[in-house]
């Protein structure tokens, strides 16, 4: 219990000081840019007594210091406050969170299934592992709106399966999710061949063979078991990557997820929406560092090597 | 020997293209079909494709290697930093800056500060420096860590060698592999958010335009004229291919 709780006091704490660092960035960046949010809403007409109304308004006026400790502490109850426009921003964020996080997951799940297949066959069909390493070079040198424009073109415009964006319908966010999840999957693939080959090596694998158990029951029952925790810790770390790479389908697809919205919120210079923004993100990438861990005690309960001979 | 042969074209070809001169619009020549004089045929603004694909190409790779190069001196400024601090508050200071740099995707990073510098080469430079420091730093940490345990340097403490004498002769000639082997393995990655950033808008602000900006300018065309999407695209992937290979043939992994 007492372990639990000082792993929850430890990561709280990780957390506030992320949080404070990242909210010290992102205003600084802000604070040193050409151009401000009075000067973006009030216009090129504007007196110098509307200016500073508006920089009153949008809390310009304070000291870098007031700044920061007031952005600070919307960030760490996560209320975050109002944007420029004066919308409450998290429902913003929980809004677009939500597009994203769909996105996310679908291109998890997708990499999995597909990372885990491909490993599998390269396992099972030695001569198509060189074929895997050619395909995850050939793969990792596309850029993700490269895939994203050539899907749209193939499967919206040309065969007229899925509509070329939008996000009215769950339907339609397959197509970025599959072109996000190429990427990541065949780098999962390859991870999970290495890990194979590895494991295969083994003296509880040579045994098993020795007996004479299949290589596919081999594969599935004992060695996808023993490289299940790495596999695992390895794609949710991946999972950051897929935020990056929402803001890019996000834009193709014409999708209002975190990425647009952060893109959007750097255009009109809303700084307490960027601060919001960025913490909001990292808050996704630091809960999945945190469900790592905890698969990590949790799954070595499983491993099995050397223990079930 | 070998190395010169794969390097120097492409150091020829990235130093050309830079230098050449940029495509000129001619809107007479709008989407002009392939010919000898145009090779690829033209843009919607009658420029050579071909030429704007040689000027593209000079000005990711450019912008990309300078970026790449700059994260890496961040980085060495700072694990020095690091390395005179040992575990005092500027040690943990830059442990947390990284730690707190890695929870955001770079490309974000990358956004976040190319938006605050404004447009031009300077900014987007600085901006992929900034967003890949964090990395870098981490590797080149966990490697002087690595090498300080090593039985070598013990050995060079108890046979009386000082602190510059273990940094010039033992560290650095190790720390310089990894320097080159963390370059190459990472550049195809700056590729891919110089041309990102270029293709969500983020331009260098200079006449001639990025590889990422050509397959967005071109992407409206993509039913009509596909081929003035598809050659940057093309050549995008052909560039960090390459870059891909020269790290797989030449700098393998320190282990």
């Amino acid at each position: 219990m007492s372990r639990i709780f000082l792993f929850i006091w430890r990561r709280t704490l990780s957390w506030i000081i992320l949080a404070a660092i990242l909210t010290g960035l992102s205003l600084l960046l802000q604070t040193s840019r050409q151009g401000s949010a009075a000067l973006q809403l009030a216009g090129q007409r504007a007196s110098e007594a509307e200016i500073e109304l508006l920089r009153r308004e949008t809390g310009e006026n304070q000291s870098f210091l007031q700044q920061y400790l007031t952005t600070l502490r919307n960030n760490l109850t996560f209320q975050f406050g109002k944007s420029i426009r004066h919308e409450e921003i998290l429902p913003l964020l929980l809004r677009a969170g939500k597009i994203t996080l769909i996105i996310s997951s679908l291109t998890a799940l997708l990499s999995l299934i597909y990372g885990s297949l491909l490993a599998l066959l390269a396992a099972l069909y030695p001569t198509l592992r060189t074929l895997l390493e050619k395909i995850h070079y050939a793969v990792m040198a596309i850029p993700v709106f490269v895939l994203a424009i050539s899907f749209i073109w193939i499967f919206s415009l040309w065969l007229n399966l899925f509509p070329p964006g939008g996000a009215s319908a769950s339907g339609w966010f397959l197509l970025p999710a599959v072109a996000m999840s190429l990427k990541s999957g065949t780098r999962l693939a390859l991870f999970i061949s290495e890990f194979f080959e590895r494991e295969e090596k083994k003296h509880y694998a040579r045994t098993l063979k020795a007996f004479g158990i299949s290589r596919l029951r081999l594969y599935i029952v004992h060695l996808m078991k023993n490289i299940a925790l790495p596999s695992l810790s390895y794609w949710l770390v991946d999972f950051s990557s897929y935020l990056a790479g929402a803001a890019i389908v996000e834009t193709i697809f014409a999708l209002p997820g975190l990425g647009s919205l952060l893109i959007n919120a750097l255009l009109q210079y809303d700084s307490n929406l960027i601060s919001a923004t960025l913490v909001f993100s990292a808050f996704f990438v630091f809960l999945t560092s945190i469900v790592s861990e905890a698969l990590q005690v949790w799954f070595a309960k499983f491993s099995t090597e050397g223990s079930e001979l | 020997m070998r190395k010169l042969v794969w390097f120097l074209p492409a150091l020829f070809i990235i130093l050309f293209s830079f230098f050449a001169p940029a495509a000129k619009q001619d809107l007479s020549q709008a989407f002009c079909a392939i010919s000898s004089q145009n090779i690829l045929g033209c843009s919607p603004l009658g420029e050579s494709l071909f030429g704007q694909l040689i000027a593209g190409l000079g000005e990711t790779s450019l912008i990309a290697m300078s970026g790449r190069l700059l994260s890496l001196l961040f980085a060495i400024c700072s694990l020095t930093i690091v390395f005179f601090a040992k575990q005092g508050g500027m040690y943990s200071l830059f442990q947390r800056l990284a730690e707190a740099l890695l929870t955001i995707p770079s490309l974000l990073l990358a956004l976040a500060f190319q938006s605050t510098m404004g447009g031009g080469a300077v900014a987007m430079i600085a901006a992929i420096a900034v967003s890949e420091w964090a990395v870098n730093h981490k590797w080149l940490q966990t490697r002087l860590e690595y090498y300080n345990r090593e039985t070598f340097m013990a050995a060079a403490i108890v046979f009386g060698a000082n602190f510059w004498l273990r940094l010039r002769l033992h560290l650095m000639p190790h720390l310089w592999h990894d320097i080159i082997f963390l370059f190459f393995t990472f550049l195809p990655g700056s590729f891919l958010t110089v041309s990102a950033l270029e293709f969500l808008g983020f331009s260098i602000g200079s006449h001639r335009d990025g590889l990422g900006y050509l397959v967005a300018a071109n992407k409206d065309y993509i039913f009509s004229h596909p081929h003035l999407a598809a050659a940057p695209a093309i050549t995008l992937v052909l560039l960090i291919l390459y870059f891909t290979g020269i790290k797989n043939k030449f700098f393998k992994a320190p282990s």
